[in-house]
């Protein structure tokens, strides 16, 4: 096999120049998948700003409703002064100044008036979110004078059922849980390193063989066209599967047991591997178009680029347009995204799952084909007599 | 018969580059494309390589008609292309073992080739070199040596000399005439006539895609009127004896440029004898004498009204 040995050859020749688009790929994806796993919202907390509360009536009620600010928000001593106040709201160091009337408790008492005052920064979501914060708490406090305790109790009674903490879950839009594992964000990028990396090397390969000179003293050659051919495939999967180890055996180094014990791990590979079986077509695809190095690298960052961003490496599926993802669906990073993000919140794959993970499978494979036969036609087109 | 191309046409939209020709390569011998570029002469290979589709006509290879597809007698054939054609990221063994390999799949056998190849081109010193690390003489060899490594029976070489020194350019035509003792026919393809004319047994002399004439060397000078041209240095030649000289028995063309006076002479005995006694007889001082017998340029020139390399 004097093609597969020579392709096998040349790839040695260029070593230093794979290990490099390898390395920067790789030490990418390694990079993004470590700094996005995680930031995805996972638990629920409430947020806090920083608050003031000018105390101009310093009664038992007044200490309360202090007392609950700093419950639920920061609470900052700021002086009772027009300068200070404006300084502080300036600078940034309250975001919302509440301002409790002399009399207010008095007021309450007798005739449960609610009557508060409050400075906060133009035109901010926070002040109007503690606004209504404080607004339910002041709701609650009446209820409970209406209902005939008095203000003390109903102060207290108020405390008391202000800070009680509802249970949230965040749901993602299928039902599903949406605890996403980490290794996940790792794998999402894999057909971004493998359309670029395989495009770029089996491109660098297939240029040699592709030259004008060398191809037509092949073509003068016994070997055949199709024997060619097939020694070509057969060095482009030989390349795929070092590739495709190389990428895997990281993972597992930086995953280690929650990878392997993940239960969909096998999955993980046997969809990465397919997908690298699309980069290899692809980039013998993009091979036989191509006509220099110049030409190959513009070629492998567009259409890298495009089948990620379309695909839904980049950007989550979650925030892209129904018409986008319908044009999605034509880039098989999409259905390789799909099963990627299915096996991130599963622990087993089964039922329906299991169905859906084979289609996209399947999907992929079709857009390896496809791409193949593509560059086969191509390959048969300019050696089909050539000028 | 080795090669028979019989009244082939290959057009390119409105450009004739073929125009019905016909040419028959006998077995052993090393058969010349003489023409000028642009002439037809790769074209005729590429369509006799089945890398170029015609438009008319037939082409047989060792009996066979060739086609893409015809791998047997493919195997047969050694080319070595205008061009070289070598991978930049082997080296000098890897480039012959592989282009050897397309025919030859046996590892030993295959290996004895590549090893007969480099010894016979001498490229035995370079053998781990990049084709990148090669001046274009050696360059030229490795070319070859990847054309002729399988020992095929028929040789197509087109124009393996362009852009080559001299002492490479002869060691080359040695190259090639010794393959052609070892058995194998040779096609060559050239605009240089002298190297035609030192190895070519038969030679086809083609212009715009037709064949013009076909015959072996002597043969090709035996159709001119031209068969012997005599040039005499003279300064200051009487205009008013042109017509006498012309009217010398045998010259048939006298040409005087104001340094040289040119005489095309046509078969016949002591032509230059006569024309200096003519000379001496008008007292004409006479500086260098030359005489030279027909070329294949002249045959050309005769033939087409222009110089092969016009």
């Amino acid at each position: 096999m004097p093609v597969y040995k020579t392709f096998l050859k040349i790839i040695n020749h260029n070593k230093m120049t794979i290990i490099m688009y390898l390395g920067i790929f790789l030490g990418i994806n390694m990079i993004i998948s470590s700094l996005t796993g995680g930031t995805r919202a996972e638990v629920f907390s409430t947020a806090k700003i920083s608050v003031a509360v000018i105390d101009r009536d310093q009664s038992d009620i007044s200490q309360t409703i202090k007392k609950y600010m700093g419950q639920t928000q920061y609470l900052k001593d700021i002086p009772d002064d027009k300068d200070a106040l404006q300084d502080a709201l300036f600078f940034r160091d309250v975001e919302y100044v509440l301002i409790i009337p002399e009399g207010f408790g008095e007021s309450l008492m007798k005739e449960g008036t609610i009557q508060l005052d409050n400075i906060n920064v133009p035109n901010s979501y926070s002040g109007i979110y503690v606004n209504m914060q404080l607004e339910q708490f002041l709701t609650t406090l009446k209820a409970y004078m209406v209902s005939g305790q008095d203000a003390e109790t109903a102060l207290q009674s108020s405390l008391e059922t202000t800070a009680l903490e509802s249970k949230v879950t965040l749901l993602t839009e299928d039902g599903s849980l949406s605890n996403m594992q980490k290794y996940t964000y790792y794998f999402q990028f894999i057909p971004y390193i493998m359309t670029s990396v395989m495009i770029q090397i089996i491109g660098t390969i297939m240029l040699a063989f592709n030259k004008e000179d060398v191809r037509r003293r092949m073509l003068c050659s016994s070997t055949s066209l199709k024997s060619r051919n097939l020694q070509l495939a057969l060095g482009c999967i030989t390349l795929s599967i070092l590739v495709w180890s190389l990428t895997m055996l990281i993972s597992v180094v930086m995953y280690g047991s929650t990878l392997l014990n993940s239960g969909v791990f096998p999955y993980l590979l046997l969809n990465s591997f397919v997908f690298t079986v699309v980069g290899v077509s692809l980039g013998f695809c993009i091979s036989s178009l191509a006509k220099n190095q110049i030409q190959l690298s513009g070629l492998a960052t567009t259409v890298s680029l495009t089948f990620c961003f379309l695909g839904g490496v980049f950007v989550s599926m979650t925030y892209m347009a129904k018409s986008m993802l319908s044009i999605a669906k034509f880039t098989p990073a999409y259905w390789y995204v799909l099963s990627n993000d299915m096996l991130g919140h599963l622990t087993k794959l089964s039922g329906d799952n299991a169905v859906k993970f084979f289609q996209n499978i399947g999907m992929q494979f079709a857009f390896a084909i496809a791409f193949f036969g593509l560059a086969l036609a191509i390959t048969k087109k300019k050696s089909n007599r050539i000028a | 018969m080795v090669v028979k191309v019989n009244n082939l046409v290959k057009r390119y939209k409105e450009l004739v580059a073929l125009d019905h020709m016909n040419l028959e390569v006998e077995e052993g011998e090393i058969f010349g494309l003489l023409g000028p570029n642009g002439s037809g002469k790769t074209t005729a290979i590429n369509c006799i390589l089945a890398l170029l589709e015609y438009d008319k006509g037939s082409i047989e290879v060792f009996g066979k008609e060739m086609n893409p597809n015809t791998y047997e007698s493919k195997k047969q054939i050694g080319v070595v292309m205008q061009n070289v054609a070598v991978f930049e990221e082997l080296t000098v063994y890897e480039n012959i073992d592989y282009f050897c390999g397309l025919y030859i799949y046996d590892k030993e056998e295959r290996r004895q080739c590549v090893k007969d190849a480099i010894a016979f081109v001498g490229l035995e010193d370079y053998v781990k070199f990049l084709p990148k690390k090669l001046s274009g003489g050696l360059l030229r060899r490795l070319n070859i040596a990847c054309g002729i490594a399988h020992k095929p029976k028929l040789i197509i070489l087109d124009e393996p000399t362009v852009a080559v020194d001299p002492q490479s350019r002869n060691s080359i035509l040695e190259g090639i005439q010794k393959l052609n003792k070892n058995g194998a026919t040779i096609i060559y393809t050239s605009h240089y006539m002298e190297e035609v004319e030192q190895i070519c047994t038969r030679i086809a002399i083609i212009d715009k895609g037709k064949n013009l004439a076909l015959g072996t060397k002597e043969e090709l000078k035996s159709m001119i009127k031209t068969a012997e041209t005599i040039q005499l240095e003279i300064l200051d030649f009487p205009e008013a004896l042109l017509p006498g000289v012309r009217e010398l028995p045998h010259v048939f063309k006298a040409s005087y440029d104001g340094k040289k006076l040119t005489l095309h002479c046509s078969k016949g005995k002591h032509n230059l004898i006569r024309v200096l006694d003519y000379m001496k007889a008008n007292e004409v001082s006479v500086g260098r004498v030359y005489t030279e017998l027909p070329t294949l340029n002249d045959v050309f020139l005769e033939i087409t009204g222009k110089e092969l390399r016009d």
